[in-house]
């Protein structure tokens, strides 16, 4: 026996939980060293110690506190209910509810911060991703490829040719990826899937009677249900050979104005990225009609 | 719900931090735990420590909340007359947490060896080693 191993073994000597074989050795060990009797007497203090300890009670009070504990918010409402109820205004705390929700809904706008993620995730490049996710033609798609190096969405434009709709091969532009779209082969399906979200149509066509000829297309604009939009009306002439439109149509007359505006010349229409977003099956457009006599240098609209 | 559990869990940590109101947060923590994996009765007590010891170690992040509605976090527990509170914290302050631990979860509130070897996942050996050893720091302590 060593004194290492005796005060290894105090513990349990102590609680008698020793063979009586190492019993007696421990009792002969301890009674030759003060060294190991001044350690069993700390331990039998300390025994003493966390007996007492042990006896310590919780209270009756922490005890139920913690048994039916209630998060003050809940005991506040429940206050208020059973206040309110008294009163026969049972339904004031939810109306309370109600109305701090709608509230809450009104200031955060979470349905605007699932757009602008989406609008994020286009600029980052991942355009074709998001349009391929969204229902969008494959055609499109490819149009927009994804190395173009300008961060924003690039433009999409449209040929419309008088009179006759044939394909016509993209051009080489690198600014632009021209696509003529044949209406008819593809139907009012693909038209309403280029109403892209936070985008708006624009066009230019050049008449040749430019006096006679902007108050039909402005007729024939509003006969299709189209409003106007922007700050000037519908028609405004930004000097006397250029009239400028810009209006909301409704994404089903869109085929039809433009094979009414296609009978007067050439028309392109090209479709920008725009802030405002158009409601469901409406689309965006600023045409100008230009006299085709003095093909005049475009300007910045209003 | 079983009382002893609410009674063990408060104690052990009274005993952890000796503040009633941190000790009364972390125990509430430490019962909606158990209720919420169903460890609440006697036959999960391995368990009661393995989850104590898990919240003891959080302690420092928890925010302490009084437990009555005065918002004095006092008197939760009922001390003997004799009893002097200077040694334990002695002892919570410059002993092995470890040992601490054993002390507590053995001497004060009555797990078996077994159980405590299961729950903090040791041998009985090592558990009775920590009790012994802890036992002779706490009653150096102690003045007489």
């Amino acid at each position: 026996m060593t004194r290492f191993l005796c005060q290894e073994l105090l513990y349990e000597y102590v609680r008698g939980a020793l063979t009586a074989e190492r019993q007696s050795v421990m009792d002969q060990f301890i009674g030759g060293c003060s060294e190991s009797r001044r350690e069993m007497e700390k331990l039998q203090r300390g025994l003493g110690y966390v007996e007492k300890a042990a006896s310590i009670q919780v209270s009756q009070d922490l005890h139920q506190a913690l048994l039916n504990f209630e998060p003050v918010w809940k005991k506040r409402l429940r206050a208020w209910s059973l206040w309110s109820s008294q009163r026969g205004w049972r339904m004031l705390p939810y109306f309370f509810l109600l109305v701090a929700l709608g509230l809450g809904l009104w200031v955060t706008k979470p349905w605007e911060q699932q757009l602008s993620q989406v609008q994020i995730l286009a600029e980052q490049a991942k355009l074709p991703t998001v349009l391929r996710s969204s229902g969008y033609p494959e055609a499109f798609v490819t149009v927009l490829n994804p190395s173009t190096p300008s961060p924003l969405l690039p433009k999409k434009n449209f040929l419309v040719q008088p009179q006759t709709r044939t394909e016509a091969p993209a051009s080489d532009s690198q600014e632009s990826h021209t696509l003529v779209q044949n209406e008819k082969s593809e139907g009012a399906t693909n038209q309403s899937d280029r109403a892209l979200k936070g985008f708006l149509m624009r066009g230019e066509i050049f008449v040749n009677d430019f006096a006679s000829d902007w108050p039909k297309i402005r007729e024939k604009i509003q006969s299709l249900g189209g409003k106007v939009a922007g700050h000037v009306p519908l028609g405004w002439l930004r000097n006397p050979k250029n009239a400028y439109f810009h209006f909301s149509l409704p994404q089903s007359n869109r085929a039809e104005l433009e094979n009414f505006i296609s009978t007067f010349g050439q028309v392109r229409f090209s479709e920008e990225e725009h802030p405002r977003v158009m409601p469901q099956g409406q689309v965006r457009i600023i045409l100008s009609v230009k006299d085709g006599v003095t093909h005049e240098t475009p300007s910045a609209a209003p | 719900m079983v009382p002893s559990v609410v009674d063990t869990v408060a104690k052990f940590f009274y005993f952890s931090c000796l503040d009633e109101a941190l000790s009364f947060t972390a125990s509430l923590r430490v019962l909606s735990d158990l209720r919420a994996n169903n460890h609440i009765d006697e036959n999960h007590r391995s368990q009661w420590i393995r989850t104590l010891t898990k919240w003891r170690g959080r302690l420092g992040a928890l925010n302490s909340k009084s437990w009555n509605v005065e918002g004095d976090s006092r008197g939760g527990f009922e001390l003997p007359p004799d009893f002097d509170m200077g040694a334990w914290m002695t002892f919570l302050s410059s002993s092995d947490p470890r040992e601490v631990e054993a002390v507590l979860l053995s001497r004060i509130l009555s797990f078996t060896d077994e159980e405590i070897a299961k729950g903090l996942n040791v041998s009985v050996g090592t558990v009775r080693y920590r009790v012994g050893r802890g036992l002779r720091h706490l009653g150096g302590f102690i003045e007489f």
